[in-house]
């Protein structure tokens, strides 16, 4: 078996059965290497997000001191809307969560990416988010704001809803936490569990790197992942995003390139741009960080962390279903019976409600049947978990006999479940001869608001992992953290300017 | 039309698997028929079909488009290793043939008219997979990608493309599969929920209402009547398994519109090859990217 070697870089450290968990506020530089190859699937990398106001920005100030030569580079990207200019006002922490945000060409930008002057035609600036417009046309460069559908004209380019303005305060709600894995091949599956982002928006998943090549720019972008690296959040704001990948996180600052942080960006402009997050360089319509990227998680992958990770990161729940046994309602729906899942390794049975949406239809291949269904678990004391089901049918070699296969997606509930989301695959029998449904499968929900609301008293979510975002130490760290973002920032200015 | 669909989407059936089917057809006859019919499909859901083009099935229009007809064009094409243009599918098309890309004279003569284009002969002909995507802040030249696993972690201006990255076969394609629940409010506002299963996993997808004004004729300059649905973003992205799901409120009811209104008789269900997403249009043809190119039908539903 190949040796991989594993670092756990700076701000991170190993934690048994979790990997390499963000400490947020511990203290040290890179750790000892670890070998992983012999327990990589058991080790789970966490780290929790830093609602990010830029690229490495926090109000204005480092997210992350990481190796160089990136150290405490950054740029921001929203600011305070700015009603007597065409020049946003930089955000500040003390501002309301009321503030009204919007796109922000931070100039600090060409410091890391030495864009030629000439080169910068930047159109528009100080646009709050909602009113960024989105392209009109067949030529890729008209482009206009776009009302809210629910205010437009029927057959008139809108935008999703919500489309109202997006406040300080919406912004600074977002959660999320990244977790990795390595397989023993040295290829990672990364997760990142989101929640409170703007509803029904498009988002990119970047991976910045050191690159280890003679380069004009000080980090490089990637795709976490690969093209696409996009996920869509959900009407709640929540969102899910899994890929593989070929590198494992977290890579020693000596590895070729190794990453930096990994990003969840919104763009204000509806639109994705490929291999790169967008095309500054475009002569036809050149596209800023800034102004149609706005970073609003970050995850530091390297280097040593200065602002904590907010609390309340979200996570995920294995939910294992090793059986479930439902009976037809004749003819053919609904299906009811129980689910003994085991969600987090507790045992936790419900009352599996399956009814399908619409007759299932051929698919014209050997017999197989799509269907598609609701499916409400009832796990008592209000804890309900609704899901929609698409799946197939296919013949099991006895006349109504099928063989089942569906993918489950969660979507909120009530209880516990009320903010829930997540997957679920599952396989089994249905048998319309004898009005049976046996399943099983594997999956996750994440979001239980365990210790929030009633229900189980057993678990807590991802208790057996570290918290990231948690400050363990005292309030008096926030002093020396402050003081140790402002060094680095000076430290970094005196770079540039030098 | 109808009648020639269904003969299609049962081919390949073997013996015992219609005899499986035909049980439970029989079941959903009695159904549909006794009474709990209520308990399944209702008015409000609508089944999408897999399509290979823009109101196109193999070749076949699947509705009539009012004053349009049959109109239609076709997104994807059958690759042809052995020459420079793909080849039409039509009912006789094999699962495994690969599937490519093309731009069909009807949508350009339908959306443009007599305008000029100039179509890179490059762009045709191109396997799904290998259609080129942008890689660089120039916004070119764009390149077709490796899978993630066949690319180097770092590869600067050369990513990797998102895992899995087997062929498109038609068969594969004619997996796709979807159910719209519509609900309305009022007249002014209603919630439309698509669940979609048999995608090609992890890619960007987009949803387009098509408004057909009574008076309206081509050419429909700038996609005309092709809308995003419930506004942009009208994205989603396909899970690892294939599945997806939108949900989106709309300013008008389609199965019980207003006076006034505009129908809707179709929606559509687009994939983008070229791995990117465009905002309020489905692609730039004035930069020589087309529906056809970088962005194809793969499900299509009927709301009338």
């Amino acid at each position: 078996m190949r040796v991989r070697k594993q670092y756990c870089s700076i701000g991170l450290r190993m934690v048994r059965g979790v990997g390499c968990a963000l400490v947020g506020f511990a203290s040290g530089f890179v750790g000892p290497s670890v070998d992983m190859a012999s327990a990589a699937s058991a080790e789970t990398l966490v780290i929790d997000a830093t609602t990010a106001t830029g690229w490495n920005r926090y109000f204005g100030r480092p997210i992350a001191d990481a190796p160089e030569p990136v150290r405490g580079f950054g740029f921001t990207t929203i600011g305070k809307y700015n009603p007597d200019s065409d020049t946003p006002i930089p955000l500040r922490r003390h501002m309301s969560k009321d503030t009204l945000i919007t796109n922000f060409f931070d100039p600090g930008f060409l410091e890391g990416f030495p864009v030629p002057p000439e080169a910068i035609h930047l159109a528009l600036d100080n646009v709050p988010l909602r009113n960024f417009p989105t392209n009109d046309d067949a030529s890729g460069i008209s482009r206009r704001s776009v009302p809210g559908i629910l205010s437009a004209e029927q057959t008139e380019l809108s935008q999703a809803e919500p489309s109202d303005p997006v406040t300080l305060g919406d912004w600074m709600k977002a959660r999320g936490r990244l977790e990795a894995t390595c397989d023993e091949n040295g290829r990672g599956h990364a997760r990142i569990i989101a929640t409170n982002l703007l509803p029904n928006r498009f988002y990119n998943v970047l991976e910045w790197f050191n690159y280890d090549r003679p380069s004009p720019f000080i980090v490089v972008p990637g795709m976490l992942g690969g093209v696409p690296d996009a996920v869509v959040s959900d009407e709640n704001g929540n969102a899910l995003f899994e890929t593989d990948m070929n590198h494992c996180l977290p890579q020693s600052p000596d590895e070729a390139s190794p990453s930096v942080n990994v990003l969840l960006v919104y763009h204000t402009d509806q639109r994705s741009y490929g291999g790169v997050p967008m095309t500054p360089l475009d002569p036809m319509q050149p596209r800023y960080a800034g102004e149609v990227g706005s970073v609003h998680l970050y995850f530091p992958t390297t280097g040593r962390r200065l602002v904590p990770a907010q609390k309340g990161a979200p996570s995920c729940d294995e939910v294992y279903l090793p059986d479930a046994e439902l009976t037809i309602t004749p003819p053919i729906s609904p299906a009811i019976g129980r689910a003994n899942f085991v969600i987090a390794g507790q045992k936790t049975p419900a009352m599996a409600t399956v009814k399908f949406l619409a007759p299932p239809q051929p698919l014209g291949v050997d017999g197989r049947m799509s269907f598609f269904a609701t499916i409400r678990y009832d796990f008592g004391k209000g804890n309900v978990l609704q899901a929609k089901v698409d799946g197939t049918l296919t013949p099991a070699g006895q006349p109504g006999v099928f063989r089942n296969n569906g993918n489950i997606t969660y979507h909120g509930g009530s209880g516990i479940y009320k903010k829930a989301f997540g997957r679920f695959k599952a396989t089994g029998t249905v048998s319309f001869a004898d009005l049976k449904v046996s399943m099983q499968g594997r999956g996750m929900v994440c979001n239980r608001l365990i210790g929030r609301h009633h229900g189980s008293k057993h678990h807590r979510p991802g208790k057996n992992v570290h918290r990231p975002g948690h400050d363990h130490g005292n309030s008096s760290r926030h002093g020396h953290w402050r003081e140790e973002g402002e060094r680095v920032e000076r430290a970094h200015q005196a770079h540039v300017a030098g | 039309m109808m009648k020639w669909f269904k003969r299609d989407a049962c081919k390949g059936t073997s013996p015992a698997a219609r005899t499986g089917t035909g049980l439970i057809m029989a079941i959903l006859f009695a159904a549909a028929h006794s009474s709990v019919a209520g308990q399944l499909p209702s008015s409000n859901s609508i089944q999408g079909m897999a399509v290979t083009g823009f109101n196109r099935l193999l070749g076949r229009p699947v509705m009539q488009l009012g004053q349009l007809g049959g109109f239609g064009f076709d997104t994807v094409a059958a690759f042809n290793s052995g020459g420079d243009a793909p080849l039409p599918l039509t009912s006789d098309s094999a699962d495994d043939t690969q599937l490519a890309t093309l731009v069909d004279d009807a949508f350009l003569d339908a959306f443009y008219g007599d305008e000029p284009f100039r179509v890179d002969p490059a762009s045709i002909n191109v396997p799904l997979r290998e259609v080129p995507t942008n890689t660089t802040p120039f916004n070119g030249p764009f390149m077709a990608l490796k899978g993630a696993f066949d690319t180097a972690p770092y590869q600067l201006f050369a990513p990797g493309q998102t895992e899995p990255v087997d062929p498109v076969t038609l068969g594969r394609w004619l997996q796709a599969r979807g159910l719209a629940r519509i609900d309305c409010e009022d007249d002014d506002e209603a919630t439309i929920d698509i669940i979609m299963g048999g995608l090609i996993p992890n890619r960007i997808y987009s949803v387009w209402g098509f408004f057909l004004d009574p008076d309206a004729a081509p050419p429909f300059k700038d996609f005309g009547p092709m809308l995003p649905l419930g506004g942009v973003p009208n994205l989603f992205v396909s899970d690892g398994n294939g599945s997806g799901r939108y949900k989106r409120v709309i300013n008008f009811c389609p199965t019980d519109l207003d006076d006034g209104d505009v129908p809707m008789p179709t929606f559509f269900v687009v994939y983008h090859s070229d791995l990117m997403a465009n905002g309020g249009v489905p692609e730039f043809p004035e930069r020589s990217r087309f529906i056809g190119t970088g962005a194809h039908v793969q499900l299509q539903f009927i709301v009338e």
